[in-house]
């Protein structure tokens, strides 16, 4: 016949084994992923030119006097 | 004592049931530890950039050299007008592309313009005018704010920061084209010489 002693052993190790596993399962599950966006503000410019010679008029134009 | 030994038995049996079943799971857990060891605590971080950037792809208007026509009072040069009709009243070289700009960035941006110059100190003489017309070349790329309208005509802005001319520039490669055209009324009576100005454009993160 087994002993009381016995059965509380084996009762008391399966429960230390379910806790540990409990224990690991949550540990291990325990992942972490972030993403970031840089959304910091940002101002950039951007230069164009326009050219042209002007020469006088052949004859003077009518804005002219004299 | 036939009853407490069924009893005894029951309960051993029941534990060890308990016992076997705790085992399993236990390592169960421990082989599944083992497989994803090194990921099980681990941070996996991904930063994505924002770039802000534009691009004049055509950066340069050039009239050439020319003059106002014998007895006229003015001559007006406008990139938007079409060939035959760029140059009225002179003879300079007519432009039609006009400035053009991109934002190849990876962002949506606002657009602020402002010239070196305005319409006197450019051109100088009697009523000379000085002024720039914004389009979308490609279409949606630009939202207008409020009072302001894409293909007309405004008087050029010297002031910092300029004239916001988009609320929205957006960055989608079929959406991200704009067009700037420049008309100049020059009066027979302007400054004579190389003259010449800038546009800045400034792309802002939304």
């Amino acid at each position: 016949m087994v002993s009381n002693k016995t059965i509380w052993v084996m009762i008391i190790i399966a429960i230390l084994l379910l806790g540990s596993s409990l224990l690991i399962s949550t540990t291990s599950s325990n992942k972490e992923v972030n993403l970031d966006q840089n959304k910091a503000v940002e101002s950039t410019t951007q230069k164009g030119n326009i050219n042209l010679v002007i020469n006088p008029p052949a004859t003077k134009g009518v804005n002219e006097n004299g | 004592m036939a009853n407490q030994e069924k009893k005894q038995n029951f309960l051993f049996y029941a534990a060890l049931i308990l016992l076997v079943f705790s085992v399993v799971i236990f390592s169960m857990n421990v082989i599944k530890v083992l497989k994803i060891t090194g990921r099980a605590t681990g941070t996996a971080n991904l930063t994505i950039e924002g770039k802000t950037q534009i691009n004049f792809t055509i950066d340069n208007i050039d009239w050439g050299s020319g003059c106002v026509d014998a007895g006229k009072p003015n001559a007006t040069l406008n990139t938007a007008a079409g060939a035959g009709n760029a140059v009225i009243n002179g003879n300079w070289t007519e432009n039609t592309d006009g400035f053009r700009i991109e934002n190849i960035g990876n962002q949506n941006v606002t657009l602020d313009l402002k010239t070196g110059k305005n319409a006197q100190q450019l051109l100088g003489g009697t009523d000379p005018d000085y002024e720039y017309n914004v389009t979308n070349y490609e279409a949606n790329s630009c939202t207008p704010p409020a009072g302001f309208n894409l293909g007309t005509f405004y008087d050029v802005n010297t002031t910092n920061p300029g004239t916001r001319i988009c609320d929205v520039f957006q960055f989608s490669d079929s959406n991200d084209v704009i067009r700037i055209d420049v008309k100049l009324v020059i009066p027979s009576d302007s400054k004579t010489g190389a003259i010449g100005d800038t546009f800045t454009v400034t792309a802002t993160t939304i």
